[in-house]
């Protein structure tokens, strides 16, 4: 009988980040008989994902050293002859420079094509390129403004409150919003100032200001020869200040026309822009059912396992296959998108206290195995691991399905409650608070606050 | 040729010998033999981080005879961040070693606000403003006296406590700008207001 083994060009895989995206990266290594090689801080040297692993060490505990130190990362790479490089989320994984670096010393880095990076980060030209495309835009200035002048002629034009957006900005930083003319120009100055600071480039644009929508996002596969599918979106509207929370699909909030088209123009642009791996395009839908395009991100998302209980799709093992020069090996119609899928991220903060940071020594990690597989638990984390306090407070994703979202929400809420964590606070008792909650139950909230949580 | 020059951080594995260790992953070229006789400040091999070659000099306290190198006699050797590159004995040397450990036994005993939790230290709200305090000044309970930066965020580091005085005189502020601290590290050596 013939057997057909995973197919993959690569032997050894380097691992350049760390917790759970790279537990995660060395699964789908397991899985694709690659061996992983994790690429560490000194702060991590004794995490429990590295035991019976191969590991180097970079560089100290601060970033700027270790996981952002591009040189020593593609020295680490060659050194301990990979020839393919993982980046995960954060850290390098949407920096060009770092993937041009990673081509020139004929290391394969995973995700688009230096250029396709390049456009996506500067805000203005991604936008034009998916209004070429058909996508709806957020009204706003045409491109970069040049000055606060400018600023506020386009802004009456576009109507207040406005927005006023870094070039080159992610994260919430460089970003101010502006309710009236008068204070257009002290939030020009600050916005630029800021996103001078931040990102090294000064340059803005505006948007009007839509309060109160919901966030969705379309996840996208595209392989080397142009060949695109979409795995349907997500919806990731709990959150709070611009950090997501809890995400699930399908969106129940979207019309289905609505879906369809975007789900449809949003193939169409990620094919025309040359785009190449996982990519996730993030709208805002607004009061009226339009979804407005914001950015598109040209990496794996955290919240990617979501899509992956709902199309049995693994989509890390997707990225190094085609990564490797593998087509597609499956068509939009092949894509069966089952139930309902929902994600928490549990961090190591205090939601009573303010969300404030609590890292620590987790004195005793348990989760109730029940070995459902209609539950997944991602996580990096076990009995004794120290949470360090160099890094983001991400411990683990607590992941459900269910056949539709009143099954999926219960399943989640029963997984949670069989989580036992000693010695650090975690997000734990607001996902629960939430999961119970009318607002969320009913689907009424949007990114403006966490629905049944006061804090 | 070197690009730029790295001096080397040193570890005391024993009261004879002294460990001098990679500053960074990449490729040690060493540059002296066992049992030859180094001391500080001289070149003692080179690193090699993606074709950029740095030059390894021997900190200020060390002199002694290379007992031992990474590799063993190779001349290219992969190391990672930590790695011991070189092992100098110091035996013969001990009058010259022993100046470097005399230092931080200073504070010992006297009152000190330690840091609540781990994280990077900051004297300043911003790069350009002034510190929240200096060595000299009285420091009362409530008052900011520097940020923490934890898992991302910027936490105010507040001076209080049971132990603590409600004012004080701050005698130094132990770490530097932008060092990482641990749960109990000293921040603020004090003394009490009485004292002189």
């Amino acid at each position: 009988m013939l057997t057909f083994a995973p197919v993959s060009r690569f032997r050894r895989l380097f691992i350049a980040n760390r917790g759970e995206v790279a537990a995660r990266i060395a699964r789908a290594c397991d899985a694709l008989d690659i061996t992983p090689v994790f690429g560490v801080s000194e702060g991590d040297r004794d995490a429990p994902y590295l035991r019976d692993r191969e590991w180097v060490v970079l560089g100290p505990s601060r970033s700027s050293e270790s996981y952002l130190a591009r040189e020593r990362i593609v020295q680490a790479a060659i050194q301990t002859r990979c020839s393919v490089l993982h980046p995960g989320w954060g850290f390098l994984a949407e920096d060009p420079v770092f993937a041009a670096l990673c081509e020139a010393h004929g290391v394969t880095f995973i995700g688009p094509p230096a250029a396709v990076m390049q456009k996506l980060g500067r805000k203005t030209p991604a936008k034009a390129a998916m209004a070429r495309a058909g996508l709806k835009l957020i009204p706003g200035s045409a491109g970069v403004l040049r000055d606060a002048d400018q600023a506020r002629e386009v802004a009456e034009a576009t109507g207040f409150p406005i927005l006023l957006k870094a070039e080159s900005g992610g994260g919430g930083r460089g970003m101010r919003i502006v309710r009236g003319v008068a204070d257009v120009n002290a939030a020009y100055d600050a916005a630029q100032g800021e996103s001078l600071a931040c990102f090294a480039d000064g340059r803005l644009y505006l948007e009007k200001l839509i309060e109160g929508g919901r966030h969705i996002e379309i996840q996208l596969l595209a392989d080397k020869y142009g060949q695109v599918v979409h795995l349907g979106e997500r919806d990731c509207s709990v959150q709070r200040k611009h950090q997501k929370l809890i995400e699930e699909s399908p969106a129940l909030v979207l019309s289905d026309a609505e879906r369809e088209q975007t789900l449809a123009a949003s193939v169409r642009a990620t094919r025309d822009l040359g785009y190449v791996g996982a990519g996730t395009m993030e709208f805002l839908l607004d009061a009226g059912g339009e979804l407005r395009f914001m950015e598109m991100n040209a990496r794996l998302q955290v919240e990617h396992p979501v899509t992956e209980m709902r199309t049995g799709i693994d989509l890390v093992e997707a990225q190094i296959r085609i990564a490797g020069g593998e087509r597609l090996w499956f068509s939009q119609e092949d894509i069966d998108l089952r139930g309902h899928a929902i994600e928490c991220r549990i961090n190591a903060e205090d939601p009573s206290n303010g969300f404030s940071p609590s890292p620590g020594v987790i004195e005793r990690w348990q989760v109730a195995t029940s070995g459902d597989d209609r539950v997944r638990v991602d996580t990096h984390v076990e009995s004794g691991y120290e949470v360090p306090p160099h890094y983001d407070s991400l411990i683990c994703k607590v992941i459900a399905w269910g056949k539709d979202r009143e099954a999926a929400c219960d399943r989640l809420s029963e997984a949670l409650q069989g989580i036992r964590c000693d010695g650090i606070s975690t997000t734990i008792p607001m996902h629960l608070a939430v999961l119970s909650s009318e607002e969320f139950r009913e689907n009424r909230y949007d990114t403006r606050a966490v629905p049944g949580w006061e804090g | 040729m070197s690009e730029s020059s790295h001096v080397l951080r040193a570890r005391p594995r024993d009261g004879e010998t002294t460990e001098l260790l990679a500053p960074s992953v990449g490729v040690f070229t060493p540059a002296v033999a066992e049992g030859q006789l180094v001391s500080a400040g001289q070149v003692v091999g080179t690193i090699d981080v993606l074709g950029v070659l740095h030059d390894l000099t021997v900190p200020g306290g060390v002199a002694g005879r290379v007992a031992q190198r990474a590799g063993g006699g190779r001349s290219r050797v992969p190391v990672q961040y930590g790695d011991a590159l070189l092992a100098i004995s110091t035996a013969s040397m001990r009058d010259a070693a022993a100046t470097t450990s005399a230092v931080g036994a200073g504070t010992q005993g006297a009152l000190a606000f330690v840091a609540p939790m781990s994280g990077r230290f900051y004297n300043r709200p911003s790069p350009t403003e002034p510190p929240f305090i200096a060595a000299g000044d009285t420091v009362q309970q409530g008052q900011t006296v520097g940020l923490l930066e934890v898992m991302k965020t910027f936490n105010r580091l507040v001076y209080q406590g049971d132990t603590l005085p409600k004012q004080a005189t701050v005698e130094s502020i132990v770490p530097n700008e932008g060092d990482d601290v641990v749960r109990g590290d000293v921040i603020l050596a004090l003394r009490s207001l009485s004292e002189k």
